[in-house]
């Protein structure tokens, strides 16, 4: 029986439809278009969670709490090999930002022995000890990358008498100060028509005082933004020393900072 | 539908081109098989149409699987065995095998009439056979499968397979002698 069924059914044929072939043509597109779009989609998948580690990974590495090394530690060891065998500012040629650590009797006595007293004749303390009491004052105004300590003027006036800028500068030092523009002209710019009545009034060039400001500058050896700098001295303009002399009190100014400077620096 | 006979080498150069998924060689391909494959479908399900939707089916099982073609055994046999498998998974979902326990006279002579029994005859007799029956049965008889592969293929135990092959047959007897009553009722 089963021979029989199978001689009978053994090249058995039927015709398919006509459109047998397109029917399973459009469905092998199909079929073929899936993998496309899956293939769209992991490489899409993929890239997501790519994305998403990344962005934890640079999360977890900016919330890094950074240890904070407690002063008088020594973190890292200084080799004083080689700072016998070579001069100290080859070494460290330009130090940055330095804080200054020094207390105002330490910067005193350095005061003392590196310079000599000044003389008196032209009172120049008298100009560097405005300068120095309204920067002491104003400190707020420059705003530095690091703050400097300025000996405060009182205890100046009381125990030393100041330097003149040009002894300071027998050996010259490179000075780099960064000083916030922004911030300078944020204290500034509110008194901005105070200042033009008073360069009216009183018949001051605004030219004339950036052109002493840079000269002193250069004098002092300071990289410093002259126009920054005027603009922290204009802010006080209505302060009756600057009613006196303007131009005066922007060269004590200037070497009143050329002072907190080296003072730092020491 | 023209039917191209192809030699062995055109074949195997067809079946390339199919496997890169190029429709010229995949329809060549269909027109050379598609005729005999429903046949083998038509085995399994009543009508043709049903049939050639199956067939359609295996085809497209067939050219997205077709790389796993070794080319060791002939290809229409592994078209085949797809067209059996698509036919039997249909059946199996549709309806689940039926383990029927009723009995059936065993006609002796009716084996011998069955041999001048046309194609069509045969077919409707076949048709009639529940879906468990007619499964073991295509798959035994005409496929040629043995009752560890039946068994493993429709998830029985051999003995079954067996029992429901021994059923079918005495299904089609007596359906071979019903339908010759008729006949001769009609003559």
């Amino acid at each position: 029986m089963d021979k029989i069924v199978q001689k009978a059914f053994e090249n058995r044929t039927f015709q398919p439809s006509a459109s047998a072939w397109e029917r399973l043509e459009s469905q092998l597109d199909k079929v073929l278009q899936k993998p496309k779009r899956s293939w769209f989609m992991t490489v899409g998948y993929a890239a997501s969670i790519l994305l998403i580690i990344s962005a934890a990974f640079f999360i977890n590495t900016s919330d890094e709490i950074q240890p904070i090394t407690p002063n008088g530690i020594v973190v890292n060891s200084i080799d004083t090999i080689k700072f016998k065998k070579h001069d100290f500012k080859t070494v460290v040629p330009l130090i940055e930002e330095a804080v200054v650590k020094n207390t105002l009797n330490d910067k005193m006595m350095m005061l003392k022995k590196q310079h000599t007293v000044v003389n008196s004749k032209k009172k120049p303390q008298n100009a560097v000890y405005q300068k120095t009491k309204q920067l002491a004052v104003k400190e707020t105004s420059i705003a530095f990358t690091e703050k400097v300590k300025i000996i405060p003027s009182k205890i100046l006036k009381n125990k030393i008498k100041i330097t003149t800028v040009s002894s300071i500068d027998k050996q010259p030092v490179i000075h780099r100060i960064k000083i916030d523009s922004d911030a300078l002209l944020y204290a500034v710019t509110h008194s901005e028509s105070e200042v033009k009545q008073y360069y009216a009034k009183y018949n001051v060039n605004r030219g004339e005082a950036l052109k002493t400001i840079k000269k002193e500058l250069k004098k002092m050896n300071l990289k410093i933004d002259a126009k920054s700098m005027l603009l922290a001295i204009e802010k006080t303009i209505d302060e009756d020393t600057f009613k006196r002399s303007f131009m005066k009190t922007i060269k004590g100014k200037v070497s009143g900072l050329a002072i907190a400077f080296s003072n730092r620096n020491n | 539908m023209k039917i191209i006979p192809l030699h062995r080498q055109q074949q195997h150069q067809l079946i390339k081109n199919a496997v890169q998924q190029k429709r010229e060689a995949q329809e060549q391909l269909f027109e050379q098989f598609s005729p005999k494959m429903l046949g083998v479908c038509r085995q399994y399900v009543k009508d043709l149409h049903h049939a050639e939707e199956l067939m359609l089916s295996g085809f497209l099982k067939v050219f997205t699987h077709i790389e796993k073609f070794k080319h060791k055994g002939s290809f229409e046999g592994w078209i085949r065995r797809i067209m059996v498998n698509t036919c039997i998974s249909y059946l199996r979902k549709k309806n689940p095998i039926q383990l029927t326990d009723e009995e059936y006279l065993f006609y002796e002579q009716a084996t011998e009439n069955l041999e001048s029994t046309g194609e069509d005859d045969i077919q409707k007799l076949i048709d009639n056979l529940p879906n468990g029956y007619k499964m073991v049965f295509n798959l035994y008889a005409i496929e040629g499968y043995k009752h560890a592969e039946i068994a493993k293929e429709l998830q029985i135990t051999i003995s079954t397979s067996k029992s429901q092959l021994f059923k079918a047959r005495k299904w089609l007897q007596a359906g071979y002698v019903e339908l010759n009553k008729t006949v001769n009722g009609d003559k």
